[in-house]
């Protein structure tokens, strides 16, 4: 937990620093939705239609409103970096990204019982548009998907320890749907 | 079930709606109904009433086979059957009177009731066949209430097409992003907004090289541009699509929104056309289309025209050739003078005597010349003698007539001579028609005389260029005294006496021929050409022509008969009465200056003037119908009985 503060901390610091080679940090709504994932991530353009990324998401929240058997999680860790392609100028316009994501899971009890866990590693590639709202604010639309291999362990139930499967497989998933306030600095 | 019957009763209220347009069509294809044509129930004819023929067709009574209509009765035999069909014919030609070189025509277009429909549009074209052209006038237009609602809203659906064109072509900038944009990306530019000025693309760029004219092209919409020329280039297209009948605003007489089709539609339709020489009937007929939306549904034929037959005053005019009228004089005057000169005392001629050779001989070639002139004849010479200063005045006055009188025997036997000799050459002269008498044989010679010729010897003396001022001076102060002895005495007082004497005097002694001349074979002072006067028979033909106003300027000169009819014709009304006034009593002059009164008002001149004309030539009654300002008096006064 502190580790990942941490982190965060880092990013936004150097962020901050180094304001004049383009640097923008944005948090996603939908996924303070998906449970309460908290996210934050950094952005740094170094050409016209070229920019780097890292993002952070975090989510240590078990959903049970006092009732074992409605427990439901989506807890994570996730960090990725991507590359976005601009097409006009970034920080406006059309994007296409792409880039590598590793993710600690442990989610389930939302749509069903099931609960899967474990370690996936994967590529990330997400398509968006950005919308420029004034000076220093832009708002991010896309979504973004992604596949690679996961080592997992399926329980009956989020809470059970009993095992229905555990092994590696390969997976293809959709991974965020975008709607983004970007600080530009 | 209630829809399903709400909707039968809708397709057979759609149905029956359209076959009563069709029906209505059908009815007019038929004939049933005409439009009108008729001469102005209120234009003045000059008759008591309305001129109408009226045409009763009617079997004829008589023997022999009558062919007849038949149908079958009820029976299934054949009956003859009559129908007895009263025409009525209105009258279909009218007299109008040409002023000012214009004619009103007037007319009644009538249109029925059963032409009428709220959804269609009527237009009636008057036609002019006027000297075998044909024109159509300008239309007279009735549009139907839910004809020209349709009209409208087509114009309303153009002008929604209209407005979608952008005008402005800031519209097509994203102006907001493209500010964010700048501000963000080009600070140093954006910092400079409220200025005016030219920037380079190195200057203002982004930190990625991003210029603001990339930005600009990148943030115009382009597709909204392209759609916007598209649109703009369809607006006629669209016009067409829209406003099927587009309204007519130029051109036309008329344009009318019926609100009922109840009554029948007359409109008074007047139409001024200016007269040409030979134009002596004008028809007009009427024919029309029938529009609904934009499609002719019904080719209204020509109608039967009417017939404006026009008289002018031009017909007045006087054709009769005019000559140039030269005014030659008949007399006419010539001088000589010449310096004969006298022995002192003496009156009789000399010829040895100085430069009285030459003189004498001068005379003589002057007075053959003349006699031998053809133009001219001598009437009589005048002789005027002088003398000069010496000697007693009234010893000097008979001297000088008695000068006279031997000059003018002297070339008095020289004349007679002269003709004897020259009748013997040139043979005898007769005319033919006795209009030529030969001159009398005799030229009066009047003789006078000047006895001493002051005048003459004061201008010498001034003109002398041997005397001094002074002596001229001298001269002149002699010239005050009043007697002229005495004068002569102060005078040979003078220093330059002898000069005067010798140089001057001889000068004095002068015999002035004058001759007065006539022309030969003229007994009136002016003549009259055979030259045709041109410009007189030009402003006859104007006057023919109906092209009064040239008539006028050409005429005006010669005050005459022509020019009188071209100011009555124009309404020069107290021009034409002036000159009127000092012509020889006739007929037509009566008749124009009964015109003339009427015009001016004073009916009772008129009239007589009017009476008189007849009396002189009765076809002037005739004549009199043809003009408003006589017609309207015969109306009144009863004049045609």
């Amino acid at each position: 937990m502190r580790r990942i503060i941490l982190i965060i901390a880092s990013l936004i610091a150097s962020a901050t620093a180094l304001s004049g080679q383009r640097f923008a940090l944005s948090t996603n709504i939908p996924d303070y939705a998906m449970l309460g994932t908290i996210n934050v991530k950094g952005e740094m353009a170094f050409s016209r239609h070229w920019s780097v990324g890292t993002a952070a998401r975090y989510n240590p929240w078990t959903w049970h409103g006092g009732d074992m058997e409605k427990q439901m999680q989506n807890r994570q860790i996730t960090l990725s970096g991507s590359a976005r392609y601009w097409n006009w100028n970034t920080y406006a316009g059309w994007w296409l990204e792409g880039g590598l994501q590793y993710q600690q899971y442990s989610r389930g009890g939302v749509v069903s019982r099931d609960t899967e866990e474990g370690d996936a590693i994967g590529a990330r590639i997400g398509l968006g548009y950005t919308a420029l709202l004034s000076r220093h604010w832009n708002l991010e639309m896309g979504a973004a998907g992604w596949l690679g291999r996961t080592a997992f362990t399926l329980y009956d139930c989020p809470m059970c320890g009993q095992t229905s499967d555990a092994g590696e497989k390969w997976f293809a998933l959709p991974d965020e749907l975008l709607l983004g306030l970007v600080y530009v600095f | 079930m209630f829809f399903k019957m709400n909707k039968f009763l809708i397709l057979f209220l759609l149905i029956a709606y359209s076959c009563a347009s069709q029906h209505k069509v059908r009815e007019l294809q038929r004939g049933a109904y005409e439009a009108g044509l008729n001469i102005s129930g209120s234009y003045d004819t000059g008759f008591e009433e309305p001129v109408k023929d009226t045409v009763l067709l009617s079997r004829q009574e008589g023997d022999g086979p009558i062919i007849m209509d038949a149908v079958r009765n009820e029976d299934g035999e054949m009956v003859a059957t009559d129908r007895i069909q009263a025409a009525v014919v209105t009258a279909r030609f009218h007299n109008i009177a040409e002023r000012k070189g214009k004619v009103d025509l007037r007319f009644e277009v009538s249109i029925p009731a059963g032409m009428q429909d709220s959804r269609w549009q009527l237009r009636l074209y008057p036609v002019l066949t006027v000297l075998g052209d044909s024109s159509h006038l300008a239309p007279v237009i009735i549009t139907g209430k839910d004809f020209r609602a349709r009209q409208l809203r087509g114009y309303e659906q153009y002008r929604k097409f209209l407005s979608t064109i952008i005008t402005d072509s800031a519209e097509f900038i994203r102006i907001k992003t493209l500010e964010i944009f700048l501000r963000r990306n080009i600070p140093q530019l954006y910092a400079l907004k409220d200025e005016q000025r030219i920037v380079s693309d190195e200057e203002f760029s982004s930190i990625f090289g991003v210029s603001a004219r990339e930005a600009f092209k990148h943030y115009t919409q382009q597709w909204k541009i392209r759609r916007n020329e598209a649109r703009k280039s369809r607006r006629s297209k669209m016009f067409g699509r829209y406003v099927k009948v587009p309204i007519i605003t130029e051109g036309l007489r008329l344009d009318t929104v019926t609100t009922s089709s109840n009554g029948d539609f007359v409109y008074e339709y007047i139409q001024t056309i200016k007269t040409a020489s030979g134009l002596k009937k004008a028809d007009i007929a009427l024919e029309g289309e029938i529009y609904e939306d934009d499609r002719i549904i019904y080719t209204i034929p020509r109608s039967q025209p009417i017939t404006f037959y026009i008289s002018s005053l031009s017909s007045f005019l006087d054709p009769s050739e005019h000559y140039m009228t030269q005014i030659i004089e008949r007399r006419a005057e010539a001088n000589s003078a010449c310096w004969i000169d006298f022995a002192a005392g003496r009156h009789d001629i000399d010829p040895d005597l100085s430069h009285n050779a030459g003189e004498i001989g001068r005379i003589r070639r002057h007075l053959t010349s003349l006699m031998e002139n053809s133009e001219y004849d001598i009437d009589s010479i005048t002789v005027l003698a002088s003398c000069s200063p010496e000697g007693l005045l009234r010893d000097n006055k008979r001297l000088s007539l008695r000068r006279a009188e031997a000059v003018s025997s002297y070339f008095n036997s020289y004349i007679r001579h002269c003709r004897d000799s020259l009748r013997r050459l040139g043979g005898a002269q007769i005319s033919l028609d006795g209009g030529f008498t030969e001159a009398p044989l005799d030229i009066r010679f009047i003789s006078r005389g000047n006895a001493e010729n002051w005048h003459m010897l004061g201008k010498l003396v001034n003109a002398d260029t041997l005397l001094t001022a002074a002596d001229k001076e001298a001269f002149f102060n002699t010239a005050s005294i009043a007697d002229p002895d005495e004068r002569e005495a102060a005078i040979s007082r003078l220093t330059t006496y002898r000069h005067l004497r010798e140089k001057l005097y001889p000068r004095l002694r002068t015999v002035e021929f004058s001759f007065f001349l006539h022309r030969k074979g003229m007994t009136r002072d002016t003549v009259h050409t055979t030259v045709l006067d041109t410009a007189y028979m030009a402003g006859v033909q104007a006057l023919r022509d109906h092209d009064f106003e040239r008539a006028i300027k050409i005429l005006r000169p010669y005050a005459d008969y022509n020019t009188a009819v071209a100011c009555c014709a124009m309404e020069y009304n107290h021009s034409a009465m002036s000159i009127l006034d000092k012509l020889p009593v006739s007929d037509r002059t009566e008749y124009l200056k009964a015109i003339l009164f009427s015009r001016l008002g004073d009916e009772k001149s008129a009239v007589q003037h009017y009476l008189r004309s007849v009396s002189l030539n009765g076809s002037y009654t005739f004549r009199g119908n043809l003009d408003p300002e006589i017609s309207s008096l015969i109306r009144k006064y009863n004049l045609n009985r």
